[in-house]
């Protein structure tokens, strides 16, 4: 049977830098991208062992068999690319096609923010990730893909470049009226002229949909993917065009069949902001701890629990003990201890502080620099387990005590060179439907 | 100069004076050392003492060190293998630059799930606070009336970091630190030491007629984590020191005349009248509240003022406790004397109630 795009998680970040909606400092394309994934995860016909996933954006070597261990499968294949729309596009095909894997497969397309660059005229633009499953079925349909250059001194031969579309995407004449133009970045004189040329079809202006996605050159394909397949134009086939000032990519999609849209969460009007990393990831990370020491072997014993809430479940007395720790740490047995992973949303904040600037550890100096004070709750994630989490996508002061939370993976600290990464509490929203 | 000036002053205290060759053991509490000797401190404690050669032990439990050195003195008087033992705790805070301060204050904690999730202690009783009063239904005025009492009470004390009383309104005002605790609800960074000389029965009453007499201790732990603790709001580690001693001691509470609890934070005075046995559950801020801690009243607690007016610093706090309950049960406490004192009690807990020590005293 066919494989198809069954279901997609867009992944969105909630906090502000200026008009841009930006990932949070505790942010990085590994965290989006597990988030995305684990909602993907949540999905019917996901919620299995996935064959392969595919990740497209920045990342780095290091984050593919993390991204495995996040996801509760140590051994799951991860292919990486960087790239913009054609990397997204041949991802997607790849998944979708005769290459694919036995069971379900993800591509999850990822960005990070990009700063304003002084003396760029370029807009600066934000970031989030979008997890499209893949798996057996009707669904929406990946078609071709393809390129045409235009180079902007020579004037646009409309009648060529809709040769050039159809062929790439052996769409015929149903293009008409199908056809979904996003010119992301074209001047627009530019874009004036393809609507002239090309009236019946639906066209999509550069101006950002939300808080400035902008040219995003990783998550913008893929944003207007799902996009170009909700567009309400007849017929089951279309395709999305964007345009660049020197060339267009362009997707066929088959959009007759259902399929489930996980959208992003609002942006709160009352959204964090923070003044970004003026210093640079590099030079936190060169930096030598001033505080609490955890080795790194420590580190990455404990990461089934930080990462996944990992408990141990005694067969003997029936309790869980968490952080796991290879004991029962209430009647004191080690053999036979069962591997329990906790829930990861719905716990209860059962007390919560706010930390302000002085209070807090030496690591969160950072932290502290960027959004000021912030709030470290206990979480109930079962009977009687707790965690200390702290928390974050929101404003100090703005989680109670029995508030309602969902966890998130993130940054911690820095220490030895690398991020150290673990579970933060956020305060569960009015989440939007899937449709 | 701490540690030599606690020493001498020790010395100084023994009515018929002490030769120092009859010191048989020396033990230190410290946690940081001002951090430039974090290894083999103890030595430095003989070197001072003009006690070369004696075995010196350095006892670190946090903010519980001197605590812990007063008990192993005890066991090491208890036991028979030593006559006369020196107890001294010290810590100098205000050395070190503010964030290496940070920094060894903070890995008393649990380093791993506390520290590296963004809190310092302050945090970790901000969440033991904010539990407690919505648990119990209680205000922070309960808070605050625990710091303006033990302010008062430190008004008194010549050895106060803090000689002046505050008002609630002051306490409530105060810039947040971490929620619901304020700058007012902390206790301060202190340079300290105390020097407390143990010796059997016998011999203590060939030094003096009025000796002041350990009869009964106790000492707990608990985990590092209050995420693994079956409760937010208890220490179950005060509350096990807190029965060994009374049940070491042979009596009950209701002869004890005043109480030096360790009150890093106004929250850990609640609890620990009630871990200690003192207030119900819940009940402590409505007794602190009535007025029946003061010093002149029922149950006077930390009538020194404290750790919160005093000061706390770190390994020598235990300590400290110990020398204002000698103070009190020899009737020399000048103004802040609880009359009519003849048992006393000292509670010191380590970080946020992973260890403590419950050591009770009567007049000699």
């Amino acid at each position: 049977m066919a494989r198809s795009v069954q279901a997609a998680v867009v992944e969105r970040p909630g906090w502000r830098r200026g008009d841009l909606r930006v990932e949070g400092p505790d942010e990085d394309p590994f965290t989006l991208s597990v988030s995305a994934l684990e909602s993907l995860q949540r999905l019917p016909g996901f919620d299995r062992p996935w064959g392969r996933v595919h990740l497209v954006g920045p990342s780095s070597r290091e984050m593919a068999p993390a991204l495995g261990e996040a996801l509760g499968d140590p051994a799951l294949e991860v292919r990486r690319a960087q790239g913009g729309a054609t990397e997204v596009f041949t991802a997607l095909a790849t998944a979708t096609g005769s290459g694919g894997s036995e069971g379900p497969e993800a591509v999850v397309v990822v960005d990070v923010a990009s700063p304003p660059v002084p003396g760029r005229v370029e807009r600066p633009y934000g970031g989030g990730a979008v997890a499209f499953g893949i798996r057996e079925g009707d669904g929406l349909r990946i078609g071709p893909h393809g390129e045409r250059h235009h180079p902007p001194e020579r004037r646009p031969d409309a009648t060529a470049w809709v040769r050039t579309v159809r062929r790439g995407t052996g769409v015929g004449e149903e293009l008409k009226g199908a056809l979904v133009v996003r010119a992301a970045i074209a001047p627009p004189v530019l874009l004036a002229f393809w609507t002239k040329e090309l009236p019946d079809v639906v066209v999509r202006n550069a101006s950002p949909v939300d808080l400035s996605l902008g040219p995003a050159p990783h998550l913008g394909p893929a944003v207007d993917l799902l996009e170009a397949a909700q567009v309400p134009v007849d017929g089951p086939v279309r395709v999305l065009a964007t345009i660049q000032p020197s060339y267009t990519t362009f997707l066929g999609l088959g959009v007759g069949d259902p399929w489930i849209l996980v959208p992003a969460a609002p942006l709160a009007p009352d959204a964090p902001t923070w003044r970004g990393r003026p210093e640079g990831d590099g030079e936190l990370l060169r930096s030598v701890s001033e505080g609490a020491y955890v080795p790194r072997p420590r580190y990455l014993e404990s990461r089934g629990s930080r990462w996944r809430f990992l408990a141990d479940q005694c067969p003997g007395c029936e309790r869980l003990t968490f952080p796991a720790r290879g004991v029962c740490r209430w009647c004191g047995r080690s053999e036979g201890l069962v591997s329990v992973a906790l829930p990861r949303d719905g716990g209860i904040v059962e007390a919560r502080t706010t930390v302000r600037p002085g209070a807090q550890p030496t690591e969160f100096d950072p932290w502290v620099d960027a959004i000021g004070g912030y709030d470290v709750a206990l979480v109930r994630l079962a009977p009687t387990v707790l965690a200390t989490l702290p928390v974050t996508d929101a404003l100090a002061g703005a989680t109670p005590a029995g508030a309602v939370v969902r966890t998130r993976l993130r940054r911690l600290y820095p220490m030895e060179g690398e991020w150290r990464y673990g579970r933060k509490a956020v305060l569960t929203p009015a989440a939007p439907a899937p449709t | 100069v701490l540690l030599r000036t606690a020493v001498q002053s020790a010395y100084g205290s023994v009515d018929r004076g002490v030769e120092r060759t009859q010191i048989g053991e020396a033990f230190l509490g410290t946690l940081g050392f001002s951090g430039w000797q974090l290894g083999n401190a103890s030595a430095v404690l003989a070197e001072e003492a003009g006690i070369p050669g004696v075995p010196s032990t350095r006892v670190e439990n946090a903010c519980a060190s001197a605590g812990f050195a007063l008990r192993a003195g005890i066991k090491a008087i208890e036991s028979g293998s030593r006559d006369v033992v020196l107890v001294a705790g010290l810590e100098k805070m205000t050395d070190p630059t503010p964030s290496r301060r940070r920094y060894w204050l903070g890995v008393s904690g649990d380093t791993e799930w506390e520290r590296l999730a963004g809190l310092t202690f302050a945090g970790v009783y901000g969440l033991m606070a904010d539990r407690y009063l919505a648990e119990h239904h209680v205000g922070r005025e309960a808070l605050a009336e625990v710091a303006v009492k033990n302010h008062a009470n430190g008004a008194l004390n010549p050895n106060a970091q803090f000689q002046k009383e505050i008002t609630r309104q002051q306490v409530l005002d105060a810039p947040k630190v971490a929620d619901p605790l304020g700058l007012l609800d902390c206790c301060p960074v202190t340079d300290g030491a105390a020097a407390i000389l143990l010796a059997g029965e016998e011999i203590a009453r060939s030094f003096t007629d009025t000796p002041v007499i350990i009869a009964g201790d106790g000492a707990g732990s608990d985990t590092l984590a209050l995420q693994e603790r079956a409760h937010l709001t208890r220490l179950a580690a005060t509350q096990r020191a807190g029965d060994e001693a009374f049940h070491r001691a042979g009596v009950d509470r209701s002869v004890i005349s005043f109480l030096e609890v360790h009150d890093c934070f106004t929250i850990a005075e609640l609890l620990a009248l009630e871990d200690l046995g003192f207030a119900g559950r819940g009940e402590a801020g409505a007794l602190t509240l009535s007025g029946a801690t003061r010093r002149g009243a029922r149950l006077p607690v930390n009538p020194s003022g404290g750790l919160k007016s005093k000061g706390h610093p770190i390994g020598a706090t235990g300590a400290g406790q110990a020398y204002e309950a000698f103070h009190q049960l020899r009737g020399t406490a000048d103004r802040r004397q609880v009359e009519g004192a003849e048992w006393g009690l000292s509670h010191n807990v380590g970080g946020s109630g992973a260890s403590a020590t419950v050591t009770i005293y009567r007049r000699g």
